[in-house]
């Protein structure tokens, strides 16, 4: 068994790799492109591959301490199918929404989060990302300011992901949304939950306006061995604020660490994910935001 | 005499922790003690490792910085992919053997 730092770095390194199959892929499929996105293709794949070969990563073993990796690029591409840039995103994002969050305990102790995932049926990858993320958006819309909701919740945080589903032949677009709604302790009274599951999915098949009883799952935000409910928060947080883009269904692994990727499914990814906002902040969250943001970037 | 036999663990010591943990079935608060050392592996990398206590062990008195040697169990977190080391009860740290 090689020692965790090891495999540690080969994440790293798998990660690198997969930046460069992103480019090669998107480079090699330029003339299977419309006209209009080509030339934006061709920039976004010279920056990925300058962002691949800039990477570095350093290993260090300070005196009686553990040993540390630190990775740092000075050419970052930040573009949502980098999987380091993805990473780096995805924890800072995570280290805000903390924040975010024990501004909201200390102001409100006793509130409780419930753990939404709201979903709605595959739709062809290549023709149907941008509607299906358009519709997708609409309904939470149209469902976080449905009066039932409303009432009953103080605020939210919801991540839009997407999973690239099906076969490689015919790849399906997956886009789900992951919500942490924050409620008040009487939305339990007598273990009762205010709204229950049925419900739940009543609401988003109206939000969603759709004529078949989507995936819902609700559940209290607890962890199973007992821990306080605050820690299963924070833990839900870091299911909610990961990547915005599963990337296991992106490449194809060829074996002894060759990696490839269809540049036609990353353009249109990158297309319809193009200047979208996937994290939503609702009231309570909305507001210990601005004040974390506010607190970090003073005017 | 008797000969040490199994799984010993030479780190260096790094502190004693104490973690409670309640009880989900139950409800009891039970304290989780481990002893926190710097484990060194073959590729010159340094791991921060936990040496789980025995719950009726007390916490041996050690030196933060030195290098001792802990009898310990060994399992396995599939999940994880990751060791797990508890000390053997009533086994108490080796001082460190020197290379010569």
């Amino acid at each position: 068994m090689s020692s965790p730092i090891q495999k540690r770095l080969a994440r790293y390194l798998m990660r690198n790799t997969s930046t460069f199959a992103v480019a090669a892929g998107i480079r090699e499929s330029l003339k299977l492109l419309p006209l209009k996105l080509r030339r934006r293709m061709a920039n976004v794949s010279h920056r990925l591959e300058s962002c691949a070969l800039t990477q570095r990563v350093r290993v260090q073993t300070p005196a009686d301490d553990e040993t540390r990796i630190r990775a740092y690029n000075k050419r970052a591409c930040k573009i949502r199918l980098c999987p380091q840039c993805l990473y780096v995103t995805a924890c800072r994002d995570r280290k805000l929404i903390m924040d975010a969050l024990e501004r909201i305990y200390d102001v409100h102790p006793d509130v409780r989060a419930i753990l939404l995932t709201l979903t709605t049926r595959n739709r062809p990858l290549v023709t149907g990302l941008k509607p299906m993320l358009r519709d997708h958006q609409a309904a939470l819309t149209r469902f976080w300011k449905t009066k039932r909701i409303v009432n009953a919740s103080l605020g939210s945080f919801t991540a839009i992901e997407l999973e690239v589903r099906g076969t490689p032949d015919n790849p399906e677009a997956g886009i789900h949304s992951h919500s942490i709604m924050l409620v008040p302790p009487t939305y339990f009274a007598n273990d009762v939950p205010a709204i229950w599951h049925t419900e739940f999915r009543d609401l988003w098949r109206k939000a969603a306006r759709l004529d078949y009883a989507p995936i819902v799952d609700c559940r209290v935000a607890r962890l199973g061995d007992g821990s306080d409910e605050r820690d299963a928060t924070y833990g839900a947080i870091v299911e909610c604020a990961k990547y915005c883009v599963s990337l296991d269904g992106l490449f194809e692994h060829h074996g002894r660490g060759r990696i490839t990727c269809d540049g036609v499914i990353a353009a249109t990814i990158l297309d319809a994910f193009h200047r979208q906002r996937l994290h939503r902040f609702d009231r309570l969250f909305a507001d210990a935001m601005t004040r974390v943001r506010r607190a970090r970037h003073p005017a | 005499m008797a000969h040490i036999e199994g799984v010993v663990v030479f780190a260096r010591f790094d502190k004693a922790d104490s973690f409670s943990w309640t009880d989900p079935t139950t409800g009891q608060v039970k304290p989780i003690r481990s002893l926190k050392v710097l484990l060194p592996h073959g590729d010159g990398t340094v791991t921060r490792e936990s040496l789980t206590l025995p719950p009726d062990m007390d916490i041996p008195r050690l030196t933060r910085g030195e290098i001792y040697g802990f009898r310990c169990a060994v399992s396995i977190n599939k999940k994880q992919q990751r060791l797990n080391w508890s000390l053997i009860p009533g086994s108490t740290p080796l001082p460190s053997l020197e290379l010569e």
